[in-house]
Formats: C-alpha cells, structure tokens, sequence
C-alpha cells in the first residue's frame, strides 16, 4: 500500500498550508472616466469582448462597460439604454434614471472589475465618486426537466439545473422553513465556483457541519468546476470502491435527505448535488420507494439489493461451479451445463472477462453515441454478437445467460456511481473463484465487507444499519414500512433529534370505526 | 470524525458477538469425533457441562475484570504480580494467543484440504486466511466488533443447512443415557473445553466495551449460552445422524452428514457449508490475532494501539503454522494448547484474583502496586 | 521495488491457481457403475458415462460402457481411466448396481473408496442386480442411452413403497450398526429393462436374501416407512366364477406402528409388533363398500390375510437374520445390560417377533 500512498500522498487534509483566498486590496474609483476605463482594461488584460459604449444622459459624460459575451443585449437594451430614452425630453433627476435601470453603488474599482466578469454592466460617470454596476447577465437556462439518469415513474418530475439560484429556489419552495440554512463558499483559486451547503439548523449534527466546513475549508486547489470535482477532496476514503457521497439532480431526494439531518452542496453551473453523510443503502434507495404503496415499495427495494448480490456474485459463482465445484449442480441440470460448455476452447474465467468486457465496450459504446444511434448499438451487440459468439462456439450457452443476468443486475441499482463501483468490485471476486473456488469467492467477499465494515462518510459508519447493527433503521432500509410507522428518522447522520413523527396511524383505526 | 467519545467504546451487545465469534471456530467440525472419543452416546452430556464449567470461569474472569474496570489484563498483570513476572506471564499470553491462532489455521488449511482443496498447497490457504485476517484486525476494535456482528448470520446458516440432516434421525441412538459413565463423560468435557477456548476476550475487551458491569457479564453469558447450544446442537445432530461405530470414523460428521443431501437447487451442500465455516473458522482466528496483537503492542508500549502490532502478530502466526502443520508436530501441538488453556484461560486469571483480592489491589488502590 | 514487489505477488497470487481445478467441460462423468464378482476373485465394472451431445448435429444413442478388472473397485476405476479420454469422475455417479454374488460376499470392501473420497456422490442410488450387473447395462446400452433410467426406477419404486429410501450414506450407517440391518432394491432384467424385483436384505454389510416387491410392501410398511403411495392387490374371495371379482385393490393411507420389545429373563425377547393401517379402496369390483357389513367383513378379512403376510415376512427376515426393524437397537437403548450378554447374530433368529395388522377401509373412490 506504500506505494499507492506515495502516489496518492496529496491529502488536503493533512496539507499543512490551509488555502487562504487571495486577498485584494480595495482600489478607490479615479477621478477621470479615462481612467477608470483604463483601469478595467488593464486589469482585464485588454480582452476583446470587453465593449465601452457611451452614453447620452443629458447634462452628463458616462460610459458604460460590459463583457459582451456575458450580457443579454435584450436586457442592455432594456435595461440601460430605454430608461434613458424613455427619460431624454423630460428633465428629470438622474437618480431616477438609475432606479429605473435598478442601479447598485460602488466605489471600489477591484470589486467592480470581479462584478463586470460576472456579467454585469458597469456605468461610469464623469465627476462621480461612485460607479453603478447593472445587472444584465445573459442567462441560458434548461427546463427544470427530469434528469435522465434518475427517472422516476411517479413524483415530482423536477430536476435541478446549472444555475444555483433556479436549485436553491427549488429546494426553498419544498421547505419552507426558516431552519433551512445556505452557507456560501468559494472555491478555487482559479474558478472561484460559488458553491453552497445546505442543511437544516435544527436536524442536522453540528459536528458534521463543522467537519463539512473544515473540508471544504482545506480545498487547496486551482480548478474546482462542479460539485464532482469536491467530492474527491472531503470524501473520507478515496482508495475505495464505493461512493461515499451521493449524487444526486432530483430535488426531492435532496429535499428528503436534509430531513433526515443530512446536508447538500450545491455548485454553480452543476446539475448535481452531493448529500453527506451517506450510507451503502442510500444508493439503493429512490423516490420512487416512497410513492409507491409500502408493499411494493419494499419488494422493490429487495430486489434491488438482491441486484447487488446478485451482480457480484453470480459470475463468480458460476465460475466457481463449473471449474471446481460441479458436484454441486443438481442432476437435472448437469446434462444441459455439461452440453453447453464441453466444446467451448477456453476457461471459464476468460469467458467471463470476454463476455463482460464486451458489455462494457457496448455499454460505453451506447452512452457517448446519440441517442437512436446507441440503442441500434446495443441491439446489434446484444443480439448479433451474442449470437454470433455462442454459434462460433467461443463462448456458451450458459455463460451468455450469467453475464446477461450480471449486467442487467449491475444497471437496476438507482445510483450511477454504485452501478460502477458494483461493476468494477466483481471482477476480483471472479479472480477469487476462478483460482480457489467457494473459497476464494468467500475470502473476496470477506474483504470486501471489511472493507465496508472500516468504511465512513463524515463519521457516520457507512454500512450502517448492518454494520453497527441497529434494527430500528431497517424499517427503511431493505424494507420501507408505511409511513405512520417511521416514526424515527434513520440514525445514521446523527440528526439533532431522531423523532420524526408522533403516533400518525390513528387514521386507520378511524376507518375501522366509521363502518 | 467521532461523533461522541462514547462511540469509541463497543456496546455489550457488540461484546455477545465478539466472544461468540472468537468462541465458534475450527472446533464446530472437530468438537463431535473429539468428545465421542470418549463420551460416545453421551457426548452432548460433556458438552453441556463444558458450557456450564465455561460459566464459572467466565464469573471468575468478570469478577477479576470488575476489579480493573479500565483496564486489560496486561495492563494489570504487572500491577498484581509484579513487574518481571508480570512481564514473563504477559509475553506467555502473547505466545499462548499466537499458538492458538496458528493452531487455528492449520486446523482449518488441514480440514480444507482434506474436503475441498485437495492439491493446493497449504501455505496458499494459510496465507489466504492470514491475508483477510491482517486487513481486519489492522482496523480498530470497532470495526472488528461490526464485523463480527455482521457474519454472524454465518452461524445461523450452519445451523440451518444441518438441520437438514433431521430427515433422517435415529433418537435410539441417544440411549440409554449416561451409558459411558462419569468418568468417560468428564474426559470429554475435558476434550470440549479446547471448542469452548475463546471467551478470555473478555479479559481483553473488558475496558472497551461501554455500560455496566452486570450488562458485561449478561453479554459474556449469553456470548456461553449461545455456543454451548450451538456445539450441544452440533453434537446431538451428529450423534443421532450416525451409527456410534460409523461415528468414530468420522473426523468432521456434521459435513458428511449434509454431504448426501441433495435438493431440487443444489446439491453437496457441505461445500457451503464449508464456505460458510470458513468465515466463522476466519473469525475465530481474527478474535486470537487481536489478542495476540494488543499483548505485542502492549508489551512493548504501554497503552499503545494494537493496530502497529498486527503485522507482526500475523507474520508469526502463519510462520507458526507453516512450521508446524506437519501432523506429526499437532498432537503435541495440541496437547501443548490443550494444558495451556487451562493455564492461562483459568489458572491466572483465579490467581490473579485470589492475590488482587488478599492484598487489596483493584483499580482505584494500584498506585501502591 | 515496491512496485515489483506488488506485481510479484499478483503474478504468485494468479498463478498460483489450477491445482484443485475441474473443469466441467474436460471431465467425463460416470452416472452408472456396477460391480460384479469376476471369475478369478476380482471385481468387474462396468462403467456408463454420461452422454453429452455437445454439437445439436452429433445425435449418436448409444451411451459410452467401459468394462474393466481389478482388485479392488478404485482399481477397476484407474483402470477404466485409462481407456476413457479425458478425466474419469464418479463424484455424479447416479447408480451404483451390484451383482449377487458380488453383494453375498459383503460390499463394504466395495463402497470404501466412496465413503473415503471427498468428492463421491453419497446421494447416489445403490441396487442390487439378480445374477450379473454388467449384462443388465450391457444389454440396456445396446438399445439406448442411459442417463437417469435406472435412477427414476428406483425413484418411482420409493415412491410407491416398494423400496426402501436408501442412498450411499444411508446405508452406510446401518451397515456398521450391530443393531440394525439395510435392505436395498433388488433389480432384475425384463427383455432389456431393468425391473424391481424386491429388495435385498443385508445383515451387516452382506446380502442374505430377498423379499419380493409385496413383501418387501409390507416390510416398508413394519418399517412404518409409508411413501407417498403404496397400493396392494388381495385376494378376498374364491368363489366368484370372474376371477376379478376375487380381488381387492388397496391403496395405504396412514400406518400408525408401535413397536414394543421386552425381555424377560435371560434371552427371552418379546416384540409385538401393532400396525394400524386406514386404507383406500381403489379397486374392487364387487362393490357394495358403502354398507357397514361389507366393511367390516372386508376389514376383518384384509387384517387377517395382512397379518398372515406379516409374519411371512418377519419369519423370511429371522431366516436371513436381517434386522431390518432395528429390534437390535432398541435393546442396546432399553436394555443395555441383556444386550452385552446377548450374541445377536445367533440369537436375533430366535427371538418372538409377533406382528398384528388391523386394517380400516376408510375410503371407497368416488362410487358405492
């Protein structure tokens, strides 16, 4: 492992040197317009999409100064230049004129110049000590559609989009609490994303918004782009197969997790936030869980997480079975195994690893092709090669029914990340199998919930409620009971207090009665 | 981040699992042809009063442990008995841990390949075990704890997959009771006892686990009763699975009862079973490995973590077992464990009580120690 | 280094695969064996292997039989391996068939490689076969494949309690038990199918005689070993000119046992042996099973004839000293003491072993 730690030695935690944002110092505005111009254009490096226009306000010398390729010229137009139009033959006051154009003051140069990248447009007067900044910010924004790598059939069908503003309003819409708290921050030394965590004041653990801060506190690093990117500097365990952070565009799912006590980030110009702290479960947990009837909300649930056996195992298993094991195939089924694979030229393993790098290659082959494209793609891999590679006699029978069975386990689990990981982890197990059976199946399984066992996120144990063991969380984990019966949250974040609900299933005696 | 200091301490529930863990392990196959040796019919007799004899000394140790609430019994071997012979006794337990560990694993690579890998070499299947081992106990004691919590469902599978077995029972077997007499039974308690080794983490874990003392000695107790009902259950099934004379040709009886089982799924279930013994055999040695590792660390520095000793707990273990899997050497091997598990596991930690208990000595009086 | 130490280590851990590996695909699986006693002493057996048609086009019926003599059955094994491509493996054998002879002279010696060897198949079925093993899969091989024929003949034959439910394992058990013996299914040749004949009881680990498939029916039924189905055809009258109108057909509903063994004194052993059966009329073409007369005459007449049949077979199994009751055991369990100062295989012929049958027509089908 001294290896790996050496490579990955960079660990902003423990880096001494916590990132102190560059601090500027304020730069009054110049007297002269010229000047101040000149000013921004030095500071901006004389970019040309840097555009100076003057205008026309009677009885005054002004210039304004926008990046052209952040501004609407609707809103320019709009905004600038028909309040001053609307107000030429009348003699009013300019003040007027810059309420009208929603004007704000401000008298420090560097300030302004931070303003004008962001897409405002900045009106300098000759003879004034302050300029007026104008916001006129171009702005492309998607629909609030549904992501499409989270569908669900029932609920909101909202989804969050790049912009911050449009996410934060709509996790504010769904809670309308004043404990609902933004703490704001930037990261990156180059990008300066804008950034935001979110949690309720009143459930949420203050240990682990401390610890939230603190980590993204210590990111000491140029790009920071999306939420993404964060993930890997305060997640607790990068060298791990698993997800320790959830990804999620749903803002419901956003807005259930802050419920139990968990916080959210949220970044400019991503569509994706992180919930903390996670567990292994909470990937196989979706909306849908909760709008469908208990009953087949937790036969959906099972099986998903029988998806996640089954996706490790099966392939290993079957390899496990038919080169050291077959005593335990039944009679029955031993004549239709032993007919599919006695002419096929190459161990058991090689199958598999053929057969699952080949959905892999189609897999990805499907996602970065457009849309009709891919799915011709996936047909024409899954029905021809399949087919093709069985009557070739490279592969049999039985196998292609495995990796099949594997792959489509592999994709039921709702989180993409975990989807992945579950992809990657079978592949030791397979090793395992093919060199020692059962045993090396065990002994990999072994590891592998060791590893899950050792594994946290912010503190909370990640394979929880298995590992520590506590029943009362399994009401809504493998199972969802009804509603009126969770009556405590899941106990994993820590929340401030653990009581959801009081006794909420009077409603069904009441039914009982009216009769 | 921790949460509370209170987490970093087990809950006596984690401590049920952790002894039975340490508690169940390569003897779950052997224990039946080791007591029958003697006990034949009334071998379930001697299992029973092993788990009651298991009892009193588990009282002995809590009521030792009571003594020095916060501390290992390293930690206060010194206190009681002195500092060289206290030393000398502390590296004896480390050597005793580290034997039973490695007696764990060649039993285990033995049975191994008797039944399945038949050609591996053995040291493959110890290093395998060593290997799991190493990267559990390398973690901290919690995580050992959650472990053991969570493939203790392995337990209950073996006993699942055994009660199969009942289709084809002979209660006449049984009888008559008490057939071989005391003094055979008392000689398979006397065989028993090596199955029940295991419950002296209480000595180790007893400062980390959290609540009272009574919730302690409640969990060590039901830790007892669960592995004397599953050996006792063990042994019974075996004893009315199969004729005495076939019996006493049987090394592992409850696998070659579930061998002949076939269902309309699978068949040979004692390949599982064996998959699943595997984890409790692993987990078995990992309770001794922890041991072992906290008596190094200890030795050497007072309080310091167990974590810095397990590699060199391991590496001895399996040099240990790879030294010593000549079958040969294992009579005496076992011989060897089985004098010393009354040693170390009762004649100690009674002495240690009875001195503790003459001159006063308990956790709050140990500076004039 | 450390790179190459861990590349090192990869490389040890994948290569150090294969020892234990079978593959399915390279194994050839022997399904049926059967031991015969060879002329000079030795053991013969015939070994079929389990036909695989791996290509649709390759449609050849005729199973692969090799026949092979040694010493001992793991030598006839390493023998047959050696005319067989690819690995031999017993560990799905199906059916293990054992000539008479071969069986009077004790099979323990015979099974020992399959209790030893991890891998055996102790659910296999075992039979024994009138006269020679080899000619009755000689004979069937010449026709057809055979993959489970002989398996789902026994199987059916358990089911309708014709055969006691044995495998390898169970067998084993009784067979090192001083106080109780095994009974195995006794096959014969019919043309060029095997038929159940009966069973075969052993004492101790050699065969000793055998009861035909009613008898053995009723030895079942002693055993209190009632399958799922067990029907028996009687005869109830003489008189009637129509030969089938003499005859009853009975279907077992349930058999309650009790079993009671007692010693008096010295070797005095006692066993009353109490069957209750409720049974079906299923065939009977008399009729007139709806009146309480008929009934009563019948369940008086059925008792008799059934407890006459009973003590037919108790006295055919004190001839060939075959415990197949497990009387031997109830006394180590009830009597210990009489059991150290008896020698069973002398005395287990003269003990008093009295049956009694009480038959009840319970159900007549759906007509009166």
């Amino acid at each position: 492992m001294g290896f790996f730690q050496k490579m990955f030695s960079n660990n902003p935690r423990k880096s001494s040197s916590i990132s102190k944002m560059p601090v500027l110092t304020p730069q009054p505005l110049l007297p002269n317009i010229q000047e101040n111009i000149n000013y921004v254009k030095e500071a901006l490096f004389h970019t040309d999409d840097l555009i100076h226009q003057t205008l026309s306000i009677p009885g005054y010398n002004s210039e304004f100064l926008f990046l052209y390729s952040m501004c609407d010229q609707k809103k320019i137009r709009d905004e600038i230049l028909k309040p001053i139009s609307d107000h030429r033959h009348l003699d009013q006051e300019l003040k007027e004129i810059l309420i009208d154009m929603r004007a704000n003051k401000h008298d420090d140069l560097e300030n302004v110049i931070d303003l004008l990248v962001k897409g405002n447009a900045v009106l300098f007067i000759e003879g004034f000590t302050e300029c007026y900044v104008i916001e006129v910010r171009s702005s492309h924004e998607r629909n609030v559609a549904e992501p499409s790598n989270e569908k669900t059939v029932e609920g909101s069908h909202a989804g969050f989009v790049e912009s911050l503003t449009i996410n934060l309003q709509l996790v504010r819409k769904h809670i309308e609490n004043r404990n609902l708290v933004v703490r704001r921050y930037k990261l990156g030394k180059q990008t300066r994303a804008e950034t935001v965590l979110i949690y309720l004041n009143n459930l949420a653990n203050p240990e682990l918004i401390d610890e939230i801060n603190e980590r993204l506190r210590s990111i000491n690093a140029d790009n920071i782009t999306s939420t993404e990117f964060i993930e890997e500097y305060i997640e607790d365990t990068s060298l791990s197969p698993f997800p320790q952070l959830l990804h999620t565009e749903r803002p419901d799912r956003v807005i259930a997790n802050l419920l139990e006590g968990r916080a959210a980030l949220l970044a400019e110009g991503s569509p994706t936030a992180l919930l903390m702290p996670v567990t292994f479960f909470s990937f196989y947990q979706s909306p849908d869980d909760y709008y469908f009837r208990s009953f087949s909300g937790s036969f959906i649930r099972f099986i998903r997480i029988v998806s996640f056996v089954i996706a490790i195992c099966l392939p290993a298993y079957y390899i496990a079975v038919v080169s050291f094991h077959y005593e335990v195939i039944p009679q029955d089924l031993l004549l239709p195994i032993k007919s599919s694979i006695e002419h096929i030229p190459y161990p058991p393993i090689l199958e598999a690893l053929f057969m699952e790098l080949t959905i892999e290659l189609l897999r990805e082959a499907g996602i970065r092709l457009p849309g009709p494209v891919g799915q011709t793609i996936g047909i024409v891999g899954g029905l021809v090669i399949g087919d093709a590679v069985i009557k070739a006699g490279l592969v049999s029978n039985a196998m292609i029914i495995v990796v099949a069975l594997t792959a489509i386990s592999s994709f039921v689990v709702p989180s993409h990340e975990m989807s992945s990981s579950v992809r990657i982890l079978r592949f030791p197990v397979m090793i395992g199998a093919s060199l020692f059976g059962f045993f090396g199946i065990v002994y990999s399984l072994m590891m592998i919930l060791i590893h899950l066992c050792s594994l946290h996120s912010f503190g909370t144990p990640y394979f929880a409620p298995v590992a520590p063991f506590r029943l009362k969380d399994w009401k809504d984990m493998i199972i969802r009971f009804p509603q009126w019966k969770l009556n405590q949250r899941s106990n994993d974040p820590a929340p401030q207090k653990l009581s959801q609900e009081g006794y909420s299933g009077e409603g069904h005696h009441g039914d009982d009665q009216a009769e | 981040m921790e949460m509370t200091k209170q987490n970093n301490l087990l809950t006596s529930g984690q401590l049920i699992f952790m002894i039975i863990q340490t508690q169940i392990g390569v003897g779950l196959l052997g224990l039946t042809n080791q007591v029958h040796e003697d006990a034949k019919g009334d071998s379930w007799i001697s299992v029973i009063v092993a788990g009651l004899l298991v009892q009193v000394f588990i009282s002995i140790m809590w009521m030792l442990s009571k003594r020095f609430e916060n501390q290992t019994i390293y930690d206060y071997l010194p206190k009681v008995l002195g500092r060289y012979i206290g030393t000398i006794i502390h590296f004896c337990y480390v050597v005793y841990f580290m034997l039973v560990a490695s007696f764990i694993v060649i039993q285990f690579s033995k049975t191994v390949q008797n039944w399945v890998l038949i050609d591996t070499p053995r040291w493959i299947v110890m290093g395998m075990m060593c290997c799991v081992c190493f990267y559990l106990v390398k973690e901290n004691l919690r995580t050992i704890a959650r472990f053991f919590v969570l493939v203790f469902f392995c337990n209950i599978a073996v006993i699942v997959i055994a009660a199969y077995a009942y289709i084809h029972v002979n209660f006449l077997y049984l009888l008559p009771v008490g057939q071989e007499g005391i003094w055979n039974i008392t000689k398979g308690v006397h065989r028993a006892m090596t199955s029940f080794a295991g419950y002296e983490m209480l000595l180790i874990c007893y400062p980390f686990v959290g609540g009272t003392n009574k919730q302690k000695f409640k969990a060590a107790s039901i830790a007892n009763l669960f592995t004397t009902i599953l050996y006792t259950f063990a042994v019974l099934t075996s004893i009315i699975v199969f004729s005495p004379p076939e019996l006493a040709l049987l090394p592992q009886p409850l696998l070659y009862m579930v061998k002949a089982l076939s269902f309309t799924v699978i068949e040979r279930p004692d390949l599982y079973f064996l998959s699943l013994w595997a984890v409790v055999a692993a987990t078995s040695f990992m309770g001794y490995t922890y041991m072992a590792s906290r008596g190094l660390a200890n030795l050497f520095q007072a309080h310091s973590s167990h974590q810095r000793a397990v590699p060199y707990a391991v590496g001895i273990t399996f040099t240990l077992a790879v030294i010593f899997q000549n079958p040969r050497y294992l009579y005496l091997y076992q011989w060897i464990l089985s004098a010393s598990d009354y040693i170390f596991v009762i004649g100690v930690p009674i002495i240690l009580l009875l001195i503790s208990v003459m001159l006063h000595k308990s956790q709050v009086k140990e500076r004039i120690g | 280094m450390k790179i190459v130490k861990i590349i090192l280590s990869i490389c040890l851990l994948l290569l150090t695969g294969c020892w234990d590996q079978q593959m399915l695909k390279d194994d050839r699986l022997a399904y049926v064996i059967g031991y015969d006693l060879s002329s000079e002493g030795m053991i013969q057996s015939t070994t079929v292997l389990l036909k695989v048609s791996g290509l649709p086009a390759d449609k050849s019926e005729i199973s692969e039989v090799h026949t092979a003599t040694g010493f001992t059955s793991r030598h006839t094994r390493d023998i047959t391996d050696r005319e067989v491509p690819g690995k031999l493996s017993a560990s799905k054998l199906r059916m293990l068939l054992i000539g008479e002879d071969m069986a009077k002279q004790g099979v323990y010696p015979l099974l020992d490689v399959y209790y030893r060897d991890p891998k055996s198949a102790l659910n296999s079925k075992v039979a024994i076969v009138k006269r020679s093993a080899h000619d009755l899969i000689a004979t069937k091989t010449k026709s057809t494949q055979i993959n489970g024929e002989f398996n789902k003949l026994i199987k059916s034959g358990e089911k309708r309690t014709v055969v006691p439910t044995v495998n390898l394992e169970l067998i084993c058990t009784h067979m090192l038990d001083p106080g109780e013996d095994f009974a195995v299914p006794y096959l014969t040749q019919h043309d060029t199918n095997p038929v159940i004949e009966g069973i075969a009881m052993f004492n101790d680990d050699k065969m000793m005689g055998v009861l035909n498939s009613e008898d053995s029916l009723m030895y079942l039924l002693m055993k209190n070993k009632l399958a799922k189905t067990a029907s028996l055809t009687l005869e109830v009258d003489k008189n009637e000119a129509q030969k089938p109108y003499n005859y009853i057909a009975l279907d077992f509903q349930r058999v309650k046992r009790k079993l009671n063994v007692s010693v008096d004194g010295y070797k005095q052993i006692k066993v009353l042996l109490d069957l209750k059966v409720k049974v079906t009329a299923i065939e009977y073409p008399k009729d007139h099973l709806y009146l309480n007369r008929t009934l009563e005459k019948l369940d008086q007449k059925l008792s008799q004839d059934l407890t006459h049949k009973a003590e037919a077979v108790v006295r055919q199994m004190q001839d060939c000293n075959h415990d197949g009751l497990g009387i031997g055991r109830r006394i180590i369990a009830y009597y210990p003491n009489t059991w150290k100062k008896l020698n069973w295989e002398e005395d287990y012929r003269n003990i008093e072993i009295i049956p009694k049958v009480t038959v009840e027509i319970v159900n007549h089908g759906i007509v009166n």
